[in-house]
């Protein structure tokens, strides 16, 4: 294996050297550009970040699903009228993320309330967990964030399919999990003319407020 | 055939086609720490035996073949694409493909003739690449693959960096214990 000390064939030696400094700088060449290809320009390196631009790049429709509010009543997602609507996904049983995100929403409520804008949108809570939360669920996971009723709606999709579908159409993956119930990629989505124009993470209600105010 | 590569090739099988490859990767340790370096194992395996008939260009092509290999296991070791490789058929059979074929091979190929120096840069990259990875899987508060729960992704952080402690001591151990050998050490 070792290289011979032959001055014979050093002209050979000098162009395999060549040519493996060549095969490298293309390799090299290559192998950065998939990786920035692979990371959407160094910017993407989650799953949830890709998914999230993806969603965003679509421009992906609020689907036309049947929704039953905390109330009982029946409608439809696009039933929901107001010029922006505020979404996040949620399980009553939940204890981590859905707490802040309930926290969240209410403070944002309010500060939009404050600010004279409490009209023009409307936040949605929607279950994931299909079977178990209902209506009285619902009301109760509202009351417990003291919500102001009016513009803010805990909704159950009662179809497995169109939940699928209203998931899938938005990257949200929720996995069981023994101990919390579900693990979930929590965000909130921010829809404007039933379209997502904008999805944040839940401990940046700073950034979304300014979203929100500067879409109104 | 030989006995090696018989099982090489039963256990790409075994991974691709049937259940076994979902079943390491149910979760986040199986699938980063048994399936990857099997795929690999299996690539080093088939390399081993095309090595003999490409010994004269051996020389020449082992650095481009070792910065192919760091630059497909790089790809494999975001995130995002070990998450896509569970939700589309395509990148899983990207996956099976070219661990064994742009990573195994090509480190069969080149380890043995690579220049000493060379294969240091790319031990001591390896073991900063555990330390690394192994850091940030145990300190992200967010899960960095969606299809995993958090749990799982700091219980291999604390393994890759155990494994991080058990190669830098082997190499310890080589580098100042075992009498440095010749050149032709093969380390």
């Amino acid at each position: 294996m070792r290289r011979s000390a032959d001055p014979d064939i050093a002209p050979v030696r000098a162009i395999s050297g060549l040519i493996s400094l060549l095969l490298s700088l293309s390799v090299t060449a290559g192998g950065l550009a998939t990786l920035g290809w692979a990371t959407d320009g160094w910017t993407t390196w989650t799953a949830e970040s890709a998914r999230r631009r993806a969603v965003l790049d679509r421009h992906t429709p609020l689907p036309d699903i049947h929704v039953q509010r905390e109330t009982g009543e029946f409608s439809s997602l696009r039933d929901f009228d107001k010029p922006i609507l505020a979404v996040d996904f949620i399980f009553t049983r939940c204890t981590t993320a859905c707490m802040v995100m309930g926290y969240q929403f209410s403070r944002l409520q309010k500060l939009l309330a404050s600010t004279g804008h409490a009209e023009n949108i409307q936040f949605l809570s929607i279950s994931f967990d299909h079977e178990y939360d209902g209506p009285e669920q619902l009301s109760a996971y509202l009351k417990r964030f003291s919500s102001e009723p009016g513009n803010w709606s805990a909704l159950r999709v009662a179809d497995r399919q169109a939940l699928d579908e209203l998931l899938g159409s938005l990257g949200v993956i929720v996995l069981p999990e023994p101990e919390l119930g579900y693990v979930h990629n929590a965000a909130f989505y921010l829809v404007k003319d039933h379209e997502v124009v904008g999805i944040y993470d839940i401990d940046n209600t700073a950034e979304l407020a300014e979203r929100i105010q500067s879409l109104i | 055939m030989s006995t090696g590569s018989v099982i090489a090739l039963a256990s790409w099988l075994l991974i691709a086609v049937t259940p076994a490859g979902t079943y390491l990767e149910a979760s986040l340790p199986g699938h980063v720490l048994v399936e990857i370096p099997l795929l690999i194992i299996i690539g080093i395996t088939a390399g081993n035996l095309i090595k003999p008939r490409l010994s004269g260009v051996l020389n020449m092509i082992s650095i481009p073949a070792i910065l192919l290999a760091c630059f497909t296991l790089a790809f494999w070791m975001i995130p995002r694409w070990l998450d896509a490789s569970l939700g589309s058929e395509f990148t899983a059979y990207m996956k099976y493909l070219s661990l064994p074929l742009l990573v195994g091979i090509p480190l069969a190929l080149s380890w043995q003739v690579l220049h000493p120096i060379a294969r240091g840069v790319v031990k001591i990259e390896f073991l900063a690449m555990l330390f690394r990875l192994g850091w940030i899987y145990l300190v992200s508060p967010d899960r960095l693959c969606n299809n995993y729960l958090l749990g799982e992704q700091q219980n291999l952080g604390y393994m890759l960096i155990l494994l991080g402690f058990a190669f830098g001591l082997t190499w310890l151990v080589q580098v100042f214990i075992m009498a440095p050998k010749p050149l032709q050490s093969t380390g």
